[in-house]
């Protein structure tokens, strides 16, 4: 079988395609999988080549063989590459005699577009597009699947659960790596390791990018981070592009020296990439025919979730933090943002959380009126846009908990799982389609047992039936459950010896939502700290908190020093060393950078225009007690900008001033806005408007600054991104009845969508006024494409629209 | 050094200030300021690139790469590099977390996000010129050389990116992508193009604001005094 000897024995891959044709004298921009069809005899002959040359795999001639790239129907190609190869494998076998097995795998490529958000290819469209190449190879004939050269782990998942979907044959995955450890798009080699794993890929590895020496050092970090098989294809060294031939600086003999030590790490299986020929796969065959089967540590199993470019490890380590205030319950304005789609605030959250010092995001979006399902990927998306912060899914819709898994980036954690009969036979699977891990509660149709052991009973069950479904035991984390001891003062205790069972007993991590416990009781942070001190000494690895209340980092952070994860007390040291001040200041200032511009402290004004954005809250509060919050606005605050305005326009200030002057007011906004929503129908809004970069262009930073001043004087803007079509457009004026749009394009070949969506809103909505602005635009060319007004920058965007407005 | 610290140990201060709009210097808390949020995108780039090199004939508005069979039409770029027999073709970038910062710094520091945005275009240049410097010390033969060009630049069309694109396969190569309109991707991209002069010219690297020879009269960027 081959999936055995892909996991026990050792496979040769062959060498190189596409620089073997270019050498063999393929046309300038022709798309090698053409050639599967025009001259399968050339195919043939390489692949022959490397079979007599030892390889036990030949990859089929399809890298570029993607509907979303090829030009022509892809099914043909793909058919003709497996039949090139299979009678490349008759031929070397009449030829020589050699009934050793011979392998054939469909290669995979990657799509060559950049998925969303960094791009604009979906996940769904990726995935696709993998599904139909695969379910073709296969029905070819090919023996497995190679996914290879891979910079985006997204795209990679997306591979790998199409593929696996395909069929039942063997998948493996390699991915191109800089020499700085990460992929092109920020993945590195734990990350990749770690989500590639769980999705269940036979083999994993690196390909392309460089030569062996290069990849020496990223091999033997990968090494220590998988159990799983691997796969190792560098390329003859560093290319060269000269008069149109391709040269490579490593040598066959060079190759093998190095691809030697790499077998020597345990490395099972070994091909070539770009540059390389048959000499260099004969090469790869003498080092098999030494060194049959080289040792290999196993790595340690570890509980691990991850996003595209970070790993957090729990158990073994410093307790971890899990953010727990991306959860609607109890939080007024949480329920407002999700119920509006405010992403803002909810970035804004998820960002002072991991600033405060959670490694771990909780995502609870829980509401009758919303559809999990449908809203939880947005914003996973929305989230994974900015921050490499791993995520846990928390949800009880099966359906959302389907979804967030599929589209996270990375391998997610689940919240939860129970002992309950329904809760095991509907989350494990998804936990085991997409490689997630999952949290695991004590509790089941009995409710949650009082006792420890009862609740460890649950814990085992929970281990033991994830663990017949082919989860990892690596994978799963028990939460122990906190139950409060204003009623149940016996059980408190329980979780703690529950805890003390688990880490014991079952060999697995455990994670605790703390706060439970003080529900009822006077003064909770108390009882929340010492329960977590308890908890962590009982070896709790990880606990569901908010990392912005002080006492609990605290007390994580000297339990970290007396427990000896903190190793001579340096980040203690480094937290509070050179604070002496009061214990409930100290955490916040050792955490927070400080701005730039001077300490002065004035009035409001004043604030605003140094830009002192840690006082326009406090400032503003006292302003609340002498004077309502629209005078505030009109009469301190719009002056104010009016003022840090023209200095930025005679060149007093330069463009960070700016917008640090408009941060602070922002600042000082929030704190209106709460003063005003005590005020029935009372608002700070002076009108409604849509911006947008359009179509086709990607510059944001300009529109970006426009909203920030824009939302200074009051507006609310509705921020529709970058590369926005015109229909878009037109649906959000529609939908939020807006008569004023602001469109800004940085690059002169854009332009052109600017003017298409000027004509399309004007032909359906004929009153909506244009603001148009970014660097190639003037005055007459706004003219010319029928804007009503051109604004050189935010500023002047800003007078425009208090005119439009008045 | 790593290549990493020399991007940034090259990049131009006056460039940085250019960007965000300093009409004269700012105080000192604020260079500090800009200094550490220049440190910190330094951290951030995943530094690629691809070079090519073709012999090439000018003829009228054709540029046309011999052994590459590509050719390339406007008469700004033939007029560029009127006189060379070679061309160099590079393709730099710095990588996407720089992007994903600046979104993430959008969201809580509009401040740190406008900085590093300029942070970033000034380590592209500077690792642009350290590729053309590299370009010129290999070739010591060579008597002088063009200044940059790029697609875009006078009537080199945007869409020549998408010829060179497929041709050299710059995108499985160093990881940008082009966006349906012809961009880059991630942002901090650069595509450039020198050639050899058979006269001498001023040893000089990178960009030498000739505005002067740009279309784009209203561009915010023109340096003052051309």
């Amino acid at each position: 079988m081959l999936k055995q000897r892909i996991k026990n024995g050792t496979l040769i891959f062959d060498g190189a395609m596409g620089t073997y044709l270019q050498k063999s004298g393929m046309a300038a921009g022709e798309h090698p999988e053409t050639l599967n069809i025009s001259q399968p005899a050339l195919i043939q002959s390489i692949h022959l080549k490397y079979l007599k040359a030892g390889c036990d795999v030949l990859t089929t001639n399809t890298f570029g063989a993607s509907p979303l790239k090829y030009p022509g129907d892809i099914a043909p190609a793909i058919e003709a590459a497996v039949a090139n190869a299979k009678a490349a494998i008759d031929a070397y076998q009449r030829e020589t005699g050699d009934a050793s097995p011979k392998y054939i795998a469909l290669d995979l490529g990657p799509i060559g577009q950049l998925l969303a958000p960094m791009g604009t290819l979906s996940f769904d469209d990726a995935y696709e597009s993998y599904r139909r190449q695969a379910e073709i190879g296969i029905r070819a004939g090919c023996d497995l699947i190679l996914i290879e050269t891979q910079t985006d782990i997204y795209e990679a998942k997306a591979a790998v659960l199409a593929s696996k979907a395909s069929g039942d044959i063997p998948v493996i995955c390699t991915m191109s790596f800089e020499t700085g450890g990460r992929t092109f798009m920020g993945t590195d080699i734990e990350s990749m390791a770690t989500i590639l794993e769980d999705l269940g890929v036979d083999a994993l590895g690196l390909n392309c990018s460089f030569g062996p020496k290069e990849m020496l050092p990223l091999v033997e970090k990968l090494i220590g981070e998988t159990s799983c098989p691997i796969l190792i294809q560098p390329n003859a060294g560093l290319p060269k592009t000269i008069d149109n031939i391709t040269v490579y600086d490593t040598k066959p003999l060079a190759f093998k020296e190095i691809m030697t030590k790499i077998r020597a790490l345990g490395v099972t299986h070994i091909g070539g990439c770009c540059g390389t020929d048959e000499q260099y796969i004969a090469a790869l065959k003498e080092i098999v025919i030494l060194m049959p089967s080289p040792d290999r540590k196993p790595a340690p199993e570890r509980f691990r979730i991850a996003s595209y470019a970070k790993t957090v490890t729990i158990g073994g380590c410093a307790p971890v933090v899990i953010g727990e205030r991306l959860n609607p319950t109890g939080k007024k304005r949480l329920k407002e943002a999700l119920r509006q789609l405010d992403k803002d605030y909810i970035l804004k959250e998820a960002i002072s959380q991991i600033e405060q010092g959670a490694a771990v995001l909780d995502l609870n979006i829980g509401l009758p009126e919303i559809d999990e399902a449908a809203l939880m990927p947005v914003l996973i998306r929305e989230i994974q846009g900015i921050a490499d912060i791993p995520i846990q899914i928390d949800s009880s819709d099966l359906n959302c908990l389907e979804a967030a898994a599929k589209y996270y980036n990375g391998k997610p954690m689940i919240n939860s799982v129970s002992g309950k009969r329904e809760s095991l036979d509907t989350i494990l699977p998804i936990v085991k389609r997409y490689g997630a891990c999952v949290l695991g509660l004590t509790l089941d149709d009995n409710g949650i047992p009082s006792a420890a052991e009862a609740r460890f009973a649950i814990a085992e069950k929970i281990v033991r039936e994830a663990v017949a479904l082919g989860i990892p035991k690596r994978n799963i984390i028990i939460d122990c459950l906190a139950l409060t001891a204003s009623a149940q003062q016996s059980d408190v205790i329980e979780t703690i010896k529950a805890i003390q069972l688990v880490k014991s007993r079952l060999g697995v991590p455990t994670v605790l939502g703390v706060s439970n416990v003080s529900f009822g009781l006077p003064y909770r942070q108390l009882l929340n700290q010492t329960f977590y001190i308890m908890a962590m000494t009982a070896g709790l690895d990880a606990a569901i908190i908010n990392p912005g209340h002080q006492e609990m980092m605290s007390a994580r952070d000297a339990f970290n020093v007396l427990n000896g994860w903190d190793e001579q007390s340096k980040d203690y040291i480094q937290t509070y060393g050179h604070i002496t001040k009061r214990v409930e200041t100290i955490r916040k200032e050792a955490v927070s950078g400080a701005d730039a511009g001077d300490g002065s402290t004035g009035g409001l004004y004043d604030i605003i225009l140094k830009g002192l954005k840690g006082q326009a809250s406090e400032t503003v509060e006292g302003l609340l007690k002498t004077m309502p919050p629209m005078a505030i606005v009109d009469e301190i605050i719009i002056p104010a900008l009016n003022d840090v305005g023209s200095r930025f326009e005679n060149g007093t200030i330069f463009l960070p001033q700016l917008i640090q002057s408009a941060e602070t007011v922002q600042q000082a906004f929030e704190r209106l806005k709460a003063a005003l929503s005590a005020v029935e129908g009372a608002s700070i809004s002076k009108g409604k408007l849509v911006l947008a970069t359009v179509h086709h262009d990607v510059h944001d930073i300009g529109k970006n600054i426009v909203k920030v001043i824009l939302q200074n004087y009051g507006f609310e803007v509705v921020d529709l991104g970058k590369d926005v079509p015109p229909e878009t457009i037109l649906e959000a004026c529609v939908q939020y009845d807006i008569q004023v749009v602001g469109l800004s394009a940085l690059m002169t070949s854009t332009v052109t969508s600017m003017e298409k969506t000027i004509a399309l809103i004007k032909k359906e909505r004929p009153e909506t006024i244009f603001i148009v602005g970014g660097a190639v635009l003037n005055p007459e060319y706004a003219q010319m494409i029928r804007a009503d007004h051109y604004a050189k920058d935010a500023r002047e965007t800003a007078q425009i629209v208090q005119q439009l407005f008045r | 050094m790593t290549l990493e610290q020399t991007i940034l140990n090259g990049v131009d201060r006056n460039e940085i200030y250019r960007y965000l709009s300093a009409k004269r210097k700012v105080d000192d808390s604020w260079q500090t300021y800009v200094e550490a949020v220049l440190e910190e995108t330094g951290t951030l780039i995943l530094p690629n690139q691809l070079m090519i090199e073709d012999a090439i004939s000018i003829d009228a508005n054709q540029v046309k790469l011999i052994s590459s069979e590509l050719q390339l039409t406007s008469e700004n770029f033939a007029d560029h590099i009127k006189g060379g027999k070679r061309l160099w073709i590079v393709a730099a970038t710095l990588g996407h977390l720089i992007e994903r910062k600046i979104k993430y710094y959008f969201a809580v520091n509009p401040t740190r996000a406008v900085v590093m945005d300029a942070c970033g275009s000034a380590l592209i240049e500077s690792y642009c010129d350290i590729l053309e410097r590299s370009i010129k010390d290999a070739h010591t033969e060579v008597k002088g050389f063009t200044s940059r060009f790029s697609p875009g630049y006078g009537d080199l069309s945007l869409t020549t990116q998408r010829q060179l694109f497929e041709r050299f396969d710059i995108s499985k190569r160093t990881g940008i992508h082009l966006s349906e309109g012809d961009l880059m991707l991630p942002q901090k991209s650069v595509v450039f193009m020198i050639a050899d002069q058979p006269v001498d010219t001023p040893q000089s690297i990178g960009c030498q604001h000739k505005c002067a020879s740009c279309t784009l009269q209203h561009c915010i960027y023109r340096t003052e005094g051309m």
